[in-house]
């Protein structure tokens, strides 16, 4: 992986990011704030699968609705990130909390699959109880730790920087 | 602004203050918890903004989904508010010298301002009270605001 | 269902141990230093990483004693620095200069860049916009 990642950090493209007046910090800024998109959103979607709030409105409306914002969020969470690991790949790739990220994001992506695949096809049975059975509720509070911890390692990370 | 130095100094010197700077994991905790706060407050305010502006959830009453969604959007405010003292206080000197950060409190004030004026009225009236123009402007006013803030916050790093 | 619970468990258990590699952090944490621990330094420039989020230049400092030790200082970001008026050619590798800046709180040969002085006078402020503390 090492040689692939060096080739990375000296294409012309990874140069001008990491060397730029605007383009990183536009980059960055884009990553930091596209959180509330992406994370922010699910967040409120996280809410209804655990029963904290939103308890009256439809489980699939609210993810219906919300799901295509979702989508956008994670699209520029994933460009702008691609495109941040591009500028500083090799420090990126060595660090240990870059890993526990990528990690933690497999991880929740893998959580989100599982639900889908599953409890969320009987979402018709528990679409308006104000408490989702224990599976969806599982997932609700494994996504949220997920997300909070791909965060703290995502800023952790800058530190080391 | 050069009235308000002192006032500054003396921020940067609290017992508070000192303690953070110690600390070799107190900042950045802080600081990260300052993050989470941060996407659950514009989180809830892209949904709440977006239903007033009437492009999702349609379905749902808009009082009932602001009111549902009010403790978490105050919540986050309140543990913005006092992470942001705390991180304030152990650099002021610092944040003094930063244009940025001016931009970023005189936002900060308008969102506030807004948020328990406008948005609250607008938010939690009977819908066939408030006009369409009211909520949309209400929408996008919270959006601008909230991400106006967020964005000067990110200036600090990059601007003098 | 029961394999999926398997699958997730098994799934869990190798990326944990796969994040558990060993990382070469150059600099664990120097992002963090302390500002009752002020260095002034003066060196040979043998290195400029003129990077985003933040530069560092690095410095052969030779000691009372003879020996060298190479010491990294951070800096604000190329686009804040260059709007200033520092730029690459201002921190040439070979370079004489005299660098002040807080050490790291772990104790390491880092610090962060501040007020750089080189041996016609001229001085250069290569910290960002936070690390400049107003003086009365």
């Amino acid at each position: 992986m090492l040689p692939l990642v060096e080739w990375l950090y000296h294409t012309s493209i990874s140069v001008a990011i990491r060397e730029s007046s605007w383009v990183f910090p536009i980059i960055e800024t884009t990553h930091v704030l596209g959180l509330s998109l992406s994370v922010g959103v699910l967040f409120v979607s996280d809410l209804r699968l655990v029963g904290l709030a939103l308890r009256r409105r439809p489980a699939s409306e609210l993810w219906g609705q919300l799901k295509p914002w979702m989508v956008a969020g994670f699209i520029v969470m994933f460009s702008s990130g691609a495109l941040l690991f591009w500028s500083q790949p090799i420090k990126a790739y060595q660090s240990v909390f870059f890993r526990a990220k990528l990690a933690m994001l497999l991880l929740a992506a893998l959580n989100a699959a599982v639900y889908h695949t599953t409890i969320f096809r009987r979402i018709n049975e528990w679409d308006d109880a104000p408490v989702p059975p224990t599976q969806a509720r599982l997932t609700g509070w494994i996504s949220l730790a997920l997300w909070a911890g791909v965060i703290a390692a995502g800023r952790t990370m800058a530190y080391t920087l | 602004m050069s009235r308000l130095l002192p006032l500054f100094e003396w921020c940067d010197n609290t017992r508070v203050s000192v303690a953070i700077r110690d600390s070799r994991v107190l900042f950045p905790v802080i600081e990260t918890v300052h993050l989470f706060a941060l996407t659950i407050l514009l989180g809830t305010t892209i949904v709440v903004s977006l239903r007033l502006m009437g492009v999702t959830l349609r379905r749902q009453p808009l009082a009932e989904l602001a009111a549902e969604l009010a403790p978490w959007m105050d919540g986050s405010i309140v543990v913005m508010l006092a992470s942001g003292a705390l991180l304030f206080l152990s650099e002021a000197l610092k944040c003094y010298g930063s244009s940025a950060f001016r931009v970023k409190m005189l936002l900060l004030l308008g969102a506030l301002v807004f948020h328990v004026t406008v948005f609250r009225r607008v938010s939690r009236a009977d819908e066939s009270k408030v006009g369409p123009a009211w909520r949309k402007a209400a929408g996008a006013l919270g959006l601008a605001l909230w991400f106006g803030v967020g964005l000067a916050g990110r200036g600090i790093a990059f601007l003098e | 269902m029961k394999t999926f619970g398997l699958v997730r468990a098994a799934c869990i258990v190798g990326l944990l141990a796969a994040t558990t590699l060993p990382a070469l952090a150059h600099h664990s944490f120097a992002a963090e230093f302390d500002r009752a621990k002020p260095v002034k330094l003066k060196g040979v420039i043998t290195r400029l990483e003129w990077q985003n989020p933040h530069i560092w230049l690095f410095v052969d400092v030779t000691g009372d004693d003879g020996k060298v030790t190479n010491w990294g200082f951070s800096g604000g970001p190329p686009g804040l620095l260059t709007r200033r008026g520092v730029n690459k050619e201002t921190l040439k590798v070979g370079t004489v200069v005299i660098v002040s800046g807080f050490r790291a709180k772990d104790g390491s040969n880092n610090a962060s860049g501040g007020s750089v002085t080189f041996e016609d006078g001229r001085n250069v402020f290569t910290g960002s916009a936070e690390d400049a503390v107003p003086n009365r």
